[in-house]
């Protein structure tokens, strides 16, 4: 259990969570979500960082679901586990903005890369949710490829 | 744009870039004046470039610090740069840039706005952008052609 991350995630407290990465500024939780940990995704108008191509450089929950939509993903309804689904939810904060994505993984439970910091897999999607995040408002599905562990075979967004 | 050993150089009107700074100088500039009346054998423009620039690093590091701490969760660096420590740094001009680079140099960070904002460059190509170790690579690169890093 890590004090810090749960001063900041009052959430994880209590929960069976496990930190599955150390910290590094490599990736964010975008990147993550997408199943890239080789590049900060952010939509900067500067165009400082990766953002997909032809997916509006804007701070939306639509530009965000469509930069998902770029590598396969479809709207969903919720966060419902389906077996063969890969999902990911997008949280905003309360005026909208997008905050954080977390992606499922195989066994139903969430991996989330924490901004600069560690990764850490949570059995609950709430488990993140708060004043740090906000909440998951958006969420996207896509077929899963063969994957037996969301944490050694990362499709290739 | 004002190079590190032109700030270095300026007089000695006790011109701070905030109230931190002042607070942080004064004790050193209490020494220089006592070395003096004691007839202390340094040079006193080197002794008070010395203290500029530990001053700059100090306030630097401590920022640096404050930041790193804050805003380590946030996914996302428009949130970052916003933060006042970061835009404190921003606000230090070129001469942040010689301990930008150092930090840069010792560890990737999520500099890259600020120093896009100081110098009005960007070294980037576009094939490296998200890659944070490699946009760190080109603009450590860009300060070695200009001097700013050995």
């Amino acid at each position: 259990m890590n004090g810090d991350l749960e001063r900041l995630f009052p959430g994880l407290r209590g929960a069976l969570y496990a930190v599955t990465s150390p910290a590094q500024a490599d990736y964010n939780c975008i990147a993550w979500a997408a199943g890239d940990d080789s590049r900060w995704w952010e939509p900067d108008p500067l165009g400082l960082y990766f953002w997909p191509e032809a997916v509006p450089r804007q701070y939306t929950l639509q530009a965000y679901a469509e930069a998902f939509r770029r590598i396969g993903f479809e709207l969903c309804e919720n966060a419902a586990f389906e077996a063969g689904w890969e999902r990911v939810a997008i949280f905003a904060d309360a005026d909208g903005r997008p905050t954080h994505a977390v992606r499922q993984l195989p066994d139903g439970t969430w991996t989330s890369k924490l901004g600069q910091r560690e990764d850490i897999q949570h059995p609950e999607i709430e488990h993140v949710s708060g004043t740090a995040y906000g909440r998951p408002v958006r969420f996207l599905r896509r077929r899963r490829a063969g994957l037996a562990d969301g944490k050694n075979q990362e499709e290739t967004p | 744009m004002m190079t590190v050993s032109a700030l270095q150089s300026r007089p000695s009107a006790d011109v701070y870039l905030s109230d931190e700074s002042a607070r942080l100088t004064d004790p050193i500039r209490r020494l220089i004046r006592v070395g003096r009346e004691r007839g202390a054998p340094t040079s006193l423009t080197e002794s008070e470039s010395t203290s500029w620039s530990a001053v700059l690093a100090q306030r630097f590091y401590s920022l640096a610090e404050a930041w790193r701490r804050e805003c380590a969760h946030l996914s996302s660096v428009r949130e970052t740069v916003l933060h006042p420590a970061y835009q404190q740094i921003v606000g230090m001009g070129p001469a942040a840039l010689p301990l930008i680079f150092m930090d840069l140099n010792r560890e990737p960070n999520h500099w890259f706005w600020a120093l896009r904002a100081i110098t009005g460059e960007d070294p980037v190509p576009h094939e490296h952008r998200g890659s944070v170790k490699l946009m760190a690579q080109d603009w450590l690169h860009w300060a070695r052609m200009r001097g700013f890093v050995s």
